[in-house]
């Protein structure tokens, strides 16, 4: 079936839903958890985690959503009635924020459409102030 | 330099604030950066130093003083913090109590996000009635939280700034003014 799985933005992807799992393809699971499976592990640019246990995350060559985010540390909600998945954010990052008190980076548009990376403001001090029209 | 995120859906409605402004406008449609850094009201601030270390973290300041009246914040107060902090160093605050200032997220705070944002997309790919039943899901996971209730207002026909509003500053109040970080100075 047809799932759309939300993460930094929502993505559209076929999934195969076998009782209470989700199995994706490796590629299909990279384009909407950010993720590539390899070797050493899951991969986000540099950074791997390890697959401690591959037979509980990957089943017939695909990557099992919920065991595999229970891995990554991330949150997920499925509403399957209606065909959405929501991924949250690793645990870790919020911890490093809120007890290391280090910046967790994030990418996000501006008004127009365009991208904006944490990064991309990196020697710079920052207010950051998030705010809404309500 | 200023980074302002609108957890907001609607580009064009936050256009009308950022009119005019020059540092980068940026707009959270799924409430990233509440999830990130544990924010439930907004304005939130924080100062972020230039090797990316919080050095102020979840507060609440007011840039603008339209709501002064209403909240009884000066927002003076926050501009002359950011001049001492950017000419003087000065923070205000010692690592810390920063270190333990900001309440993380409960289970049921961070479902309410995800709630949340299924809503959201809901909503985007014309299900509104899907959408409704899981604007209620989050709005029951987290109650109080203004990310969640009184953002969903504009997106269900709620006047944001009307009565459903004032109902949810009256339970946010009796309980127990819940903010994840340093409240606001009155």
């Amino acid at each position: 079936m047809q799932l759309t799985i939300i993460d930094d933005e929502a993505r559209v992807i076929d999934a195969h839903v076998d009782g209470d799992r989700v199995l994706l393809d490796p590629a299909d699971f990279a384009v909407a958890a950010g993720w590539e499976v390899k070797p050493e592990g899951f991969c986000q640019g540099e950074v791997c985690v390890p697959m401690l246990a591959p037979t509980d995350v990957l089943i017939d060559g695909r990557v099992d959503l919920f065991a595999t985010m229970s891995a990554l540390d991330r949150p997920v909600l499925a509403a399957l009635d209606d065909a959405v998945i929501a991924l949250g954010q690793r645990a870790e990052n919020r911890d490093h924020a809120l007890r290391d008190l280090r910046a967790a980076p994030f990418e996000l548009p501006d008004l127009d459409g365009n991208p904006h990376r944490f990064d991309d403001w990196l020697g710079k001090r920052k207010v950051l102030v998030a705010f809404s029209t309500w | 330099m200023v980074v302002a995120v609108a957890f907001d859906d609607d580009a064009e409605a936050v256009r009308e604030f950022a009119d005019g402004i020059t540092y980068p406008v940026l707009i959270d449609r799924q409430h990233l950066l509440s999830e990130l850094y544990a924010i439930s009201n907004v304005p939130t601030v924080m100062w972020i130093d230039a090797e990316d270390n919080i050095v102020r973290p979840n507060s609440v300041a007011f840039g603008v003083d339209m709501f002064t009246e209403f909240h009884g914040i000066d927002p003076e107060d926050h501009k002359n913090e950011i001049r001492d902090w950017v000419r003087n160093d000065v923070v205000g605050i010692d690592a810390e109590t920063a270190r333990t200032a900001v309440d993380d997220l409960s289970a049921d705070e961070i479902d309410a996000r995800l709630e949340f944002r299924i809503a959201v997309e809901l909503r985007r790919s014309g299900r509104p009635d899907a959408a409704d039943v899981h604007f209620a899901a989050a709005a029951e996971l987290a109650p109080v939280d203004f990310t969640i209730r009184r953002a969903m207002m504009p997106l269900q026909g709620d006047d944001p700034f009307g009565e459903a509003f004032f109902e949810l500053y009256g339970e946010w109040e009796a309980a127990g003014a819940p903010y994840h970080g340093i409240p606001a100075k009155r």
